[in-house]
């Protein structure tokens, strides 16, 4: 890279930003890595810079934990919870993507400022947005559709036979296959990253890798299989250190961490149990739950599926049958008699557990008032919940539950799941119908791994303080952290905070005063006005 | 970025000016308001439902590949 600074104004010296995302980076694989000299530049990171966990958000997901690295807002603001949003008056849900976040960025705002920047594989960034530079969506981006910004540049992605995911599953007998492909993934990627380094001079640069998050939900008990995609990892950091100059600033980080997986809590199983959820009393219905009781259950059958190599290719690639498999004889939220249900289960599988109450005037067959009903329904779900013993342990399982008004902030936060579950470490939740009856089931042998509250977080680069570790550092403090460093005033909505810290104190980093973005009443007016004559207009 | 004159009546410039004087810094110029306008005026509107039914359930069997669902 050339070493004259990448800013369209260069009188401003000031320094370039390149940030590795690590999905899934966690210290209980990086520090072991260190100890066993195989991650000599993450080493040579915590040697020449400051590092330290790096707090995801609640939940530790990665729709809502990438929202909240993109805007520095909890998700109360920019209202990522899930992969997946409840369609309005409806218990449908459909996939989250960008369109939904409703604030800038803060890559757009650098580009706004005419930075130049470009992002390569974030989670959360389908649709592209318009840039000055490149954005080449990430997770969550359907097949066949236009993926990168500006439209040419996906005809280059193709001859670098760059691709976003992997297609398939691991099936606990694809190993081979399934790390050979996330092998080839990642080659492409880096090929990808190392072309537009060289190809441009970016005053904003991220790229994720994916694989870390892949391997670790498939192989957490086999440490030695994800070094090695660690080790991969930081062999790209250390082309990357050699590539760039004193004027970058690294950063790498991930969006959340990673543990064991043990168990299996069949949430809507429980609510079911205690008589919050009903099923219609309709024949198929019946049926299902019949088989459901017999352990006839999405999960059972793919497991079964998947111990026979040639029943698995089959049914594996043949997705309309399955479909149609799960809406004739499995149990599903269509089964839901929500005239009669207080509270469900909605969500991701995931180290968390999502609880709803069926709100009058939220859902369209609402069974529960708001205020006090709700409360007291609230109060007592919390109650039982924290009495749930696993069924073959005997041991309590709920570490902590929230309340949504109480850890989030913002005008979605009427969408945000109305308990929130921390199961203690080893359990994840099921939320839709699987387990055939029981409420606590193992984990199945395919996924061994699950997330965790903190991932990463490395700074290096000039006046980064050498050899500290950080504390409280969080994924939304990165977005107001980067635009301090661009001298671009921060948006006074996001929720981060300047980790000043990470600078030399006589840095002008450190020095510099933390600027706002002055309230925008005139813009606001404006906006307000053209929204109105849009609205006419259609 | 290359730029082209255009003319507005010199009343709706005062109201302008005006504005972007009380702005306090918000706009520094008539040129600068004006083009605000246009730009968001002229923006493509975001499309809100980006995902076919079919890439829906794409997105989901992805989703269910990764052990999400």
């Amino acid at each position: 890279m050339d070493s004259s600074h990448a800013s369209s104004d260069p009188k401003e010296n000031l320094p370039n930003i390149f940030i590795i995302g690590v999905d899934g980076g966690t210290f209980e694989i990086i520090d072991q890595g260190v100890k066993e000299g195989k991650l000599p530049t993450f080493k040579k990171l915590m040697e020449k810079g400051t590092y330290g966990k790096l707090e995801s958000v609640i939940q530790p997901l990665t729709a809502p934990a990438w929202a909240s690295f993109l805007t520095g807002q909890n998700p109360g603001k920019h209202g990522i919870f899930d992969f997946y949003i409840q369609r309005k008056e409806s218990y449908e849900r459909r996939p989250v993507n960008a369109g939904d976040i409703p604030t800038k960025t803060f890559y757009e705002i650098l580009s706004d400022n005419k930075r130049k920047v470009c992002i390569i594989n974030v989670p959360m960034t389908y649709p592209p947005k318009k840039v000055n530079g490149y954005v080449i969506s990430g997770m969550l981006t359907p097949k066949g559709r236009r993926y990168a910004f500006p439209p040419n540049l996906q005809k280059k992605l193709y001859s670098l036979d760059y691709e976003i995911e992997i297609g398939e599953a691991y099936s606990g007998h694809n190993k081979e296959s399934f790390v050979r492909n996330i092998e080839k993934l990642l080659k492409q990627r880096k090929k990808t990253l190392f072309y537009l380094i060289d190809k441009e001079e970016w005053d904003l640069l991220v790229c994720v890798f994916r694989g870390t998050d892949i391997i670790s939900h498939a192989f957490w008990g086999n440490k030695d299989a994800i070094l090695k995609e660690y080790k991969k990892i930081d062999e790209i950091l250390k082309d990357l250190l050699q590539r760039i100059d004193e004027n970058v600033i690294l950063i790498v980080m991930s969006d959340h961490g990673f543990g064991q997986e043990k168990r299996v809590v069949h949430l809507n199983t429980w609510l079911a149990q205690q008589g919050l959820l009903n099923f219609i009393s309709a024949t198929k219905t019946s049926l299902k739950k019949l088989l459901f009781h017999h352990n006839f259950t999405p999960d059972r059958i793919w497991e079964l599926v998947s111990k026979t190599r040639t029943l698995y290719k089959l049914v594996a690639k043949d997705l309309g049958t399955r479909n149609l498999m799960a809406s004739h004889f499995f149990l599903s939220y269509s089964d839901v008699d929500w005239k009669k249900t207080l509270a469900y289960a909605f969500g991701s599988v995931g180290s968390w557990g999502l609880i709803y109450i069926n709100k009058e005037g939220k859902t369209p067959q609402g069974t529960v008032k708001p205020g006090e009903e709700c409360e007291n329904l609230k109060l007592k779900l919390t109650n039982k919940l924290f009495q749930l013993r696993d069924t073959e342990t005997g041991e309590k399982v709920v570490d902590k539950i929230y309340q949504k008004e109480r850890i989030y902030s913002g005008k979605f936060v009427e969408n945000a799941p109305d308990i929130i579950v921390k199961w203690k470490d080893g359990y994840i939740t099921y939320p839709f119908f699987a387990g055939g009856g029981k409420i606590f089931t193992d984990s199945p042998q395919t996924r061994t791994g699950n997330h965790r509250m903190y991932g990463i977080l490395f700074v290096h680069g000039s006046n980064v303080v050498e050899n500290k570790i950080i504390k409280e550092a969080r994924i939304i403090d990165l977005a107001p952290t980067i635009l301090h460093i661009m001298k671009t005033p921060i948006p006074r909505d996001m929720d981060g905070r300047v980790l000043k810290e990470v600078f030399e104190k006589n840095s002008e980093y450190a020095k510099r005063k933390i600027t706002y973005e002055e309230a925008n009443k005139e813009k606001e007016r404006i906006m307000k006005k053209i929204k109105r004559l849009k609205y006419r207009a259609h | 970025m290359k730029k082209i004159p255009i003319n507005i009546p010199r009343d709706l410039y005062e109201e302008i000016k005006f504005r972007v004087k009380a702005s306090e810094g918000e706009f520094r110029s008539v040129e600068e308001y004006v083009t605000f306008i246009l730009r968001e005026i002229v923006k493509e509107k975001e499309p809100r439902r980006v995902y076919t039914p079919e890439e829906e359930k794409a997105i989901k069997e992805r989703l269910r590949n990764l052990g999400y669902l």
